[in-house]
């Protein structure tokens, strides 16, 4: 967590992971009416347009549904897992899949939170704060 | 590998409607600020215009979850769902989103309860205009915020 000087709050950058354009859009409007300073906020329907918007810019956390056309977010997991590049990475499951086996599968490609759909708002902006002060 | 001693039940829908109930009403409370209800009179009622959502399912068991609504029920959602003042009516592409989400969450919610420590997969939601549902004795019908919905679980034969 390297910031430019002591006690200067980085910006963070977001990458939203879903097939659902109105969900991307609901947590969308969670980053902006949080109040937390983001540097940007990505999005991504599948896991492919994930590593594609990863390859290009600077992603500090991930948030990314399980099921998914195309690359799922397990798939997706897996190849953040391999590639040194994505270590930095904080990596935030939200999906409708709470199950025991899921969770387990997940936490073994290091996933540092695993968050069941429905979501609260209030949740995901717990969330938010947690990540924004570990960058501060 | 299967012997008939090992084979698995179908389960039938009844077994699961007060789990599918308990799941909606979760979905609709912390999503979409919504509140369910029993049904007071017919689910056919009114002249609405009708969305249907499928969802399928594999896992412990296979199937499919249908969910039926009224388009005006899915424009409040879509509303409530987003923060936006209601009234205001979505593009299809954002309705059709909307309602595959919404059914998506009741379907995954339903299924982590009832698959336990289980892994389930979910197929993405199709969503297409339909007539009103048909009657169903297995099918789940409520009103969500005051407005009818018919949801029916449909369980594929276990191998």
């Amino acid at each position: 967590m390297s910031g430019s000087g002591r006690g200067t709050r980085r910006p963070i950058s977001i990458l939203i992971v879903d097939d659902s354009s109105t969900m991307r859009a609901m947590l969308k409007r969670v980053v902006e009416l949080s109040g937390i300073e983001v540097a940007a906020v990505h999005e991504a329907a599948d896991g492919n347009e994930a590593i594609a918007v990863l390859e290009r810019e600077p992603v500090d956390a991930l948030f990314t549904d399980i099921n998914m056309p195309g690359m799922s977010g397990i798939d997706l997991l897996r190849r953040l897992a391999r590639d040194e590049r994505w270590s930095h990475l904080l990596r935030v499951v939200i999906s409708t899949d709470g199950s025991a086996s899921r969770r387990a599968e997940a936490g073994g490609l290091d996933v540092r939170l695993y968050l069941e759909k429905p979501l609260r708002p209030e949740v995901m902006r717990d969330v938010l704060a947690g990540i924004a002060a570990a960058h501060a | 590998m299967s012997s008939p001693g090992l084979r698995r039940r179908t389960p039938e829908p009844a077994e699961h409607r007060d789990a599918l109930a308990a799941a909606l009403d979760e979905v609709a409370a912390e999503s979409f600020f919504a509140y369910v209800e029993p049904l007071d009179g017919d689910v056919t009622a009114g002249d609405d215009a009708w969305l249907e959502v499928e969802v399928g399912f594999a896992g412990a068991f296979g199937g499919a979850l249908r969910v039926v609504l009224p388009e005006p029920l899915a424009h409040e959602l879509h509303a409530s769902f987003l923060g936006r003042e209601p009234g205001r009516t979505p593009p299809d592409r954002e309705l059709f989103d909307l309602a595959g989400e919404f059914g998506n969450m009741v379907c995954g919610r339903w299924l982590t309860r009832a698959c336990g420590r289980r892994r389930f997969n979910l197929r993405a939601p199709l969503v297409h205009r339909s007539g009103p549902p048909p009657p169903d004795p297995d099918a789940l019908c409520v009103a969500i915020n005051g407005r009818p919905a018919w949801l029916r679980i449909r369980f594929e034969a276990a191998p």
